[in-house]
């Protein structure tokens, strides 16, 4: 994975009633209520290579996102609420790459995710990380339009007191040759109930590169018998370890220290 | 003077027996070596002295300076100053050394844990031991090779100060250069702090820098023989077999007397 820190940060809260604005790297605009369905619609294009960083702190409960995207970026997402349902849509296009880090803090939520990578060479770098206390249900659909397009999906999370379920699919049609499609999925589950990941590949073309993985389970005992051994307590080792697995691979320092606040907040 | 005194252990996992009556004392400023065939329960025993829940006690006792800590947990053990040095060191994804260690020596030092001394004695240890920098921060043994998986499990022990020190054989992995570091600084270590030290290996090479004070032939998950340093060297010429066709009716003598001693 490269990344490249670019300069400008633009961020966005949806904290309060957001009104449209332009700047030389993004467009967003925001309608009260899409016609169809009565669900806000937030729409953001890149235009320019940026950071992007959205805000969403629980003051909308249903949301619809539209981010295209038309050159490099990275974008970091800050989800925290008590109940939401919310629907992502990315298309790239330009041969863009984006990198996608997101953090959800929340109790309930349903969450749609759909990404077309719509020109040769778009390139997506998904890592969402969650700390689960109820429920939360994600569903991924993954369109590799164009050839050579590239995909590249983490979901990691832990299940502290709730119940997380995970669907992803991957799809590549006929004749989209030279994509790579990787899903990599685990949820650590430090409770007996039920958490499930559904990883799914579409794929009618024999031209690609296809891989996904899912694990379902606790922290290995012996990872958890070594960090015992240098004297660190079942708690503090439990709290090194999210940390790894959470921490690892997330890139915004706002980002970081709130993860590290809650992991703190929960096993300390 | 710290003693770790092991009494008629016997321990097994999955329902098989892998140490049988075992007996052992070690005292600060010993260093005992345990060698025999694989197999015979050597790495079991550090892993049992160290609270492994992955095995059952069945009987016997383990005692440190008196104090039974059979019912400790491992965290427990390791903060009375028992220290483990394993020999397939884990690889943990996210948990960088540096945090690892902080976490090992905050929880050890509590109030007392001050971070500057921690950052000045780490980078004296990493340059004594010969380690690259960059490793403090990088994911804790992730992407190190044998060697180095060994080196940090020999930094770790320099940073905690343990008084008993069990080190499951250290020597594997290590090329000829980073066995001379790692021996050197295991008996440096034991002069500093007169350190009660159980080495377990199969090899004389790790013992031309560790000097042992007793030595030990385990075979069938039991002491069959004990010795001074010449026992390496008719182990080294006869190897195990010969030896324990020889010590088989005298190594179960030697149990027997030290559980009579009892």
């Amino acid at each position: 994975m490269s990344l490249r820190k670019w300069l400008v940060m633009n961020k966005i809260v949806l904290d309060k009633e957001l009104k449209d604005y332009t700047n030389s790297d993004i467009e967003v605009s925001y309608q009260k209520q899409s016609d169809l369905l009565n669900i806000p619609c937030l729409s953001i294009k890149v235009n320019n290579k940026t950071d992007l960083l959205l805000e969403l702190n629980g003051y909308i409960d249903k949301i619809n996102i539209d981010i295209v995207i038309n050159c490099d970026c990275n974008i970091y997402i800050d989800c925290t609420s008590d109940d939401m349902k919310i629907k992502y849509h990315y298309s790239i296009n330009n041969s863009s790459k984006c990198n996608v880090y997101k953090y959800n803090q929340v109790n309930h939520i349903n969450e749609m995710c759909v990404v077309d990578l719509d020109s040769i060479g778009s390139d997506i770098e998904y890592i969402f990380k969650s700390i689960c206390t109820y429920k939360e249900n994600y569903d991924y659909v993954i369109n590799h339009n164009c050839q050579n397009t590239i995909s590249n999906i983490t979901n990691n999370g832990v299940n502290k007191s709730g119940a997380m379920n995970i669907q992803i699919s991957g799809y590549i049609p006929k004749n989209i040759i030279g994509c790579t499609c990787n899903q990599n999925n685990r949820i650590i589950n430090l409770t007996n109930n039920k958490c499930e990941i559904r990883p799914n590949l579409y794929i009618d073309c024999d031209d690609v590169n296809a891989n996904h993985s899912a694990l379902i389970g606790k922290f290995d005992d012996n990872e958890m018998f070594y960090l015992n051994s240098r004297g660190i307590s079942e708690i503090d080792a439990t709290n090194l370890l999210i940390k790894g697995f959470i921490l690892n691979g997330m890139e915004n320092e706002d980002i970081l220290k709130k993860i590290t606040k809650d992991i703190d907040k929960y096993w300390r | 003077m710290d003693t770790l005194k092991i009494t008629n252990l016997s321990v097994s996992v999955d329902d098989k027996v892998i140490i049988k009556d075992f007996n052992l004392e070690i005292k600060s400023g010993e260093i005992h070596v345990i060698m025999g065939p694989n197999g015979t329960g050597k790495s079991t025993l550090t892993k049992v002295i160290m609270g492994d829940k992955n095995y059952q006690v069945l009987k016997g006792d383990i005692k440190f300076n008196d104090k039974s800590i059979k019912e400790l947990t491992t965290d427990e053990r390791a903060r009375l100053g028992i220290f483990l040095g394993m020999q397939s060191p884990l690889e943990i994804e996210g948990v960088t050394n540096a945090d690892f260690l902080r976490t090992a020596i905050s929880t050890k030092e509590q109030d007392n844990f001050k971070l500057f001394e921690f950052i000045k004695e780490l980078d004296k240890t990493v340059d004594y031991l010969k380690m690259n920098k960059d490793m403090i921060h990088r994911g804790l043994n992730q992407g190190f090779s044998g060697g180095e998986r060994k080196k940090n499990e020999i930094l770790q022990m320099y940073m905690l100060k343990p008084k008993c020190i069990l080190l499951d054989e250290i020597d594997s992995g290590l090329d000829v250069d980073s066995l001379k570091i790692v021996g050197n600084a295991v008996m440096d270590y034991y002069k500093e702090y007169n350190a009660s030290i159980l080495v377990i290996t199969h090899y004389q090479r790790l013992l031309n820098y560790i000097k042992p004070t007793h030595v030990h032939v385990m075979n069938n998950g039991t002491i069959v023989k004990s010795g001074g340093a010449e026992l390496v060297k008719e182990i080294e010429q006869n190897g195990y077999v010969k030896n324990n066709k020889k010590v088989e009716s005298l190594g179960t003598c030697v149990v027997k007397e030290m559980v009579s001693h009892e």
